[in-house]
């Protein structure tokens, strides 16, 4: 690491009590302080303090229950995000808000608006990740009978941001009304919100699918993905350049931010020490609720020792059979108890790549992955909340600054200035 | 005494400096003796909602007003209950239980072709599907029991199951079957507000816990509000006063003598001089506590813990 590095930018993924499903039992977890404004306002303090381009929550439109039952052992994903983001942006002036917002279950001029007015009351700090909701529990809350197909859902989610930007780029000119008559939205008016410091919001999008990665290269100036390995990373990473070559858009225009779960401490031993307990506060109890939630049925109701109850689940289960079977066949080919399948699924990471390690070995891992190509950034995950984050900030983020990896300090108020994204206005 | 008025959120002059602005004013209002805040826009004599989202607003000003209680103004025919209730829940957690919403449908025409079809209605319908879409909200709050979460980290329990459910409401309009991703909000439901002269006030069964009252004097006024009484408005009542020459609206100089009112609402382009003669020599309200409290407001039953308790 002798040359200077190349820029990294990071975001804080900030769900809940932190990325594992047992982290607000740990010791130094605040599960009671996540209802409290004090928190969330020394938490984007925190994130600002270590230059984070962004605070990112992601989102649901349903509750953890499956088939009505509502885990005892799991924490609350968050509050409303949008609600937080905009505490968060009032006691901050840098650090860019954004909220993870579905296309499937609103209006293109409410989100318009919403995104329009957050980026007014945070002096242009807003950014959409936009997505097209896949929980079948989601359409139940909304009034729909079904799911939308997924294929029609990114239709939908196409039209739809593409409206949203028309209303976005009208409040700037002569006369800020539309009139789009398409396929699936007819809209004639205007928005109330008079100004977007930005233009538009930075859009986000977070789709692995064919039909997601095509949608993002047309539309996505930022993508939040899961890269478990370098080599992965790096597939794609140039894959989505590619796509966005051939989308007639600058591939340097798109930053691709994986996923990055932490756990530090001084050394290693003490680091792998930290996530075994971690692990450990994930109990079986949990850990079943937490499959029960992942397939939309009460895994509760049969014996932890027994056998995986697979007849059952899909008889009974609210999500698409052939999808849980593939799952679950694999640990019933096994023999093992439900328990015995329920723990390693919670504590397998799915997909996002997870470092345990000290501070020192955590900055020579991210600048290694951008020089290499496999990333522009980071979508930091916290362990657990708020410890960790208060860890990278005081002991990661100096080192990636010695390495010109990281701003030392702002240069723009805006997200897109942080990002080196092109201006809308 | 309760002193209300509201705070346009964008005004005229939007811009880098909004929150600075934004910051002011509500200091002043809050000095010149406010007890709530409305976050919307005051089109004449009635309250509407303003140019910016008062779900993004009430947050942001959150740590400005400390305390001082909010009311989000909100398009009732073009909000979702799922969002809206999602939205209010957090709002109330970080104000300390001092929100309020105000649902409204006096400005819906002008924007209905910008929401398109899914969200038309016939001017009829537009008031029982605000209803519907307000029941329908507080129905998702009622998805959850306020003893629900335990947070417990010995035992590992974080909720008790049975304080949660699915609810299963079905409107007219709505549909929506919970549990909402939510806790229950601090104070059962944020405080229901509505003006008298929006047409969501028409819907049969709809049940304001603060109501805005306007007449053209103070004698008018008094007859309005002892009329409410009459029918067993039980909420509290404001009467809209201003020093503005505005239709319909009776003269501050007449506040005093108004009957029954349990305060004023404020309507004037220099709120805080307004606030501060209608302060002198009254008592301020309480402003501890929940603004339930505040306004001597009970906290609203559960309808499904109450089934279990009596089952029990």
């Amino acid at each position: 690491m002798n040359s200077p590095a190349r820029e990294i930018h990071i975001w804080a993924f900030l769900q809940g009590i932190g990325f594992y499903p047992g982290g607000w039992r740990h010791p130094k977890a605040q599960p009671e302080s996540v209802f409290t404004r004090s928190y969330y306002e020394d938490v984007a303090r925190l994130a600002e303090r270590g230059r984070f381009d962004a605070i990112v929550f992601g989102d649901q439109l349903q509750g953890r229950d499956a088939a009505g039952r509502t885990p005892e052992r799991l924490a609350i994903p968050t509050l409303d995000p949008f609600t937080l983001l905009a505490a968060m942006g009032a006691v901050t002036e840098h650090v860019g808000l954004v909220a993870t917002v579905s296309t499937t279950y609103n209006a293109p001029m409410g989100v318009a608006e919403r995104f329009a007015s957050l980026d007014l009351a945070s002096s242009g700090r807003a950014g959409w990740n936009i997505v097209t909701t896949a929980h079948p529990n989601s359409a139940w809350n909304f009034g729909a009978r079904d799911l939308m197909e997924k294929g029609l859902r990114y239709q939908r989610a196409e039209e739809f941001v593409a409206v949203a930007s028309q209303l976005w780029d009208a409040v700037d000119s002569d006369d800020p009304r539309i009139s789009h008559k398409g396929e699936w939205f007819a809209v004639e008016g205007q928005l109330e919100t008079p100004y977007l410091p930005q233009g538009r919001p930075v859009l986000v999008q977070a789709g692995q699918s064919g039909d997601g990665r095509d949608f993002a290269a047309r539309t996505a100036e930022a993508i939040f993905c899961p890269a478990p390995t370098i080599e992965a990373g790096r597939a794609f990473r140039s894959d989505i350049r590619d796509r966005v070559a051939n989308a007639a858009r600058d591939p340097d225009g798109v930053k691709i931010m994986p996923g990055l779960a932490f756990l530090l401490a001084d050394t290693e031993e003490a680091a792998k020490r930290k996530e075994s307990e971690l692990l450990e506060m994930a109990d079986d109890g949990l850990c079943i609720e937490y499959l029960s939630e992942s397939i939309g049925y009460d895994l509760t109701v049969h014996d932890p020792n027994g056998a995986i109850p697979i007849d059952d689940v899909l008889a009974a289960c609210e999500f698409p059979v052939e999808d849980i079977r593939r799952m679950l066949t694999p640990g019933v080919e096994r023999n093992q108890s439900l328990a015995d399948y329920c723990r390693n699924y919670a504590r397998q990471p799915r997909g996002h790549a997870i470092f345990v390690g000290t501070p020192e070995q955590m900055a020579e891992r991210m600048i290694h992955w951008a020089a290499e190509g496999a990333c522009d950034g980071y979508t930091l995950q916290p362990g657990y909340m708020p410890e960790e984050l208060r860890l990278f900030v005081d002991h990661v983020v100096p080192l990636l600054q010695q390495h010109g990896a990281l701003r030392q300090d702002y240069t723009g108020t805006t997200l897109r200035s942080n990002l080196g994204l092109s201006s809308r206005r | 005494m309760i002193l209300s008025t509201c705070i346009d959120l964008t005004g005229d002059v939007p811009g880098p400096l909004l929150m600075a602005r934004l910051e002011t004013d509500l200091k002043a209002r809050k000095a010149a003796g406010a007890d709530m805040l409305l976050l919307g826009r005051q089109k004449g004599g009635t309250v509407v909602p303003g140019r910016l989202d008062a779900l993004i607003g009430a947050p942001a000003l959150a740590s400005v007003a400390d305390g001082t209680p909010m009311v989000a103004v909100l398009p009732a025919l073009f909000s979702l209950p799922f969002h809206v209730a999602r939205a209010l829940s957090a709002a109330d957690f970080l104000t300390g239980g001092t929100m309020g919403w105000m649902p409204t449908v006096a400005t819906w025409q002008a924007r209905a072709p910008g929401f398109g079809a899914d969200y038309a209605v016939s001017d009829a319908e537009a008031p029982p599907k605000a209803l519907d879409m307000v029941r329908a909200t507080q129905a998702l709050w009622d998805s959850w029991d306020a003893d629900a979460l335990i947070l417990d980290k010995a035992s590992g329990r974080y909720l008790d199951t049975g304080h949660v459910r699915r609810v299963d409401y079905r409107g007219r309009y709505f549909d929506v079957m919970g549990p909402l991703n939510a806790a229950r909000p601090p104070q059962g439901y944020p405080v229901l507000v509505a003006d008298e002269a929006d047409p969501i006030f028409s819907a049969a069964g709809f049940a304001a816990e603060l109501l805005l009252v306007g007449r053209e004097n103070a004698a008018a006024l008094s007859d309005a509000i002892a009329a409410l009484r009459a029918v067993g408005f039980a909420g509290r009542i404001l009467a809209k006063v201003s020093p503005d020459d505005i239709d319909g609206c009776c003269p501050i100089t007449d506040a005093a003598a108004i009957v029954g009112a349990d305060g004023f609402h404020v309507i004037a382009a220099d709120a805080p001089a307004a606030l501060t003669q209608l302060r002198a020599g009254q008592p301020s309200g309480d402003s501890r506590g929940s603004l339930r409290n505040r306004l001597s407001l009970a906290i609203p039953a559960n309808p499904f813990s109450t089934n279990r308790s009596v089952a029990a």
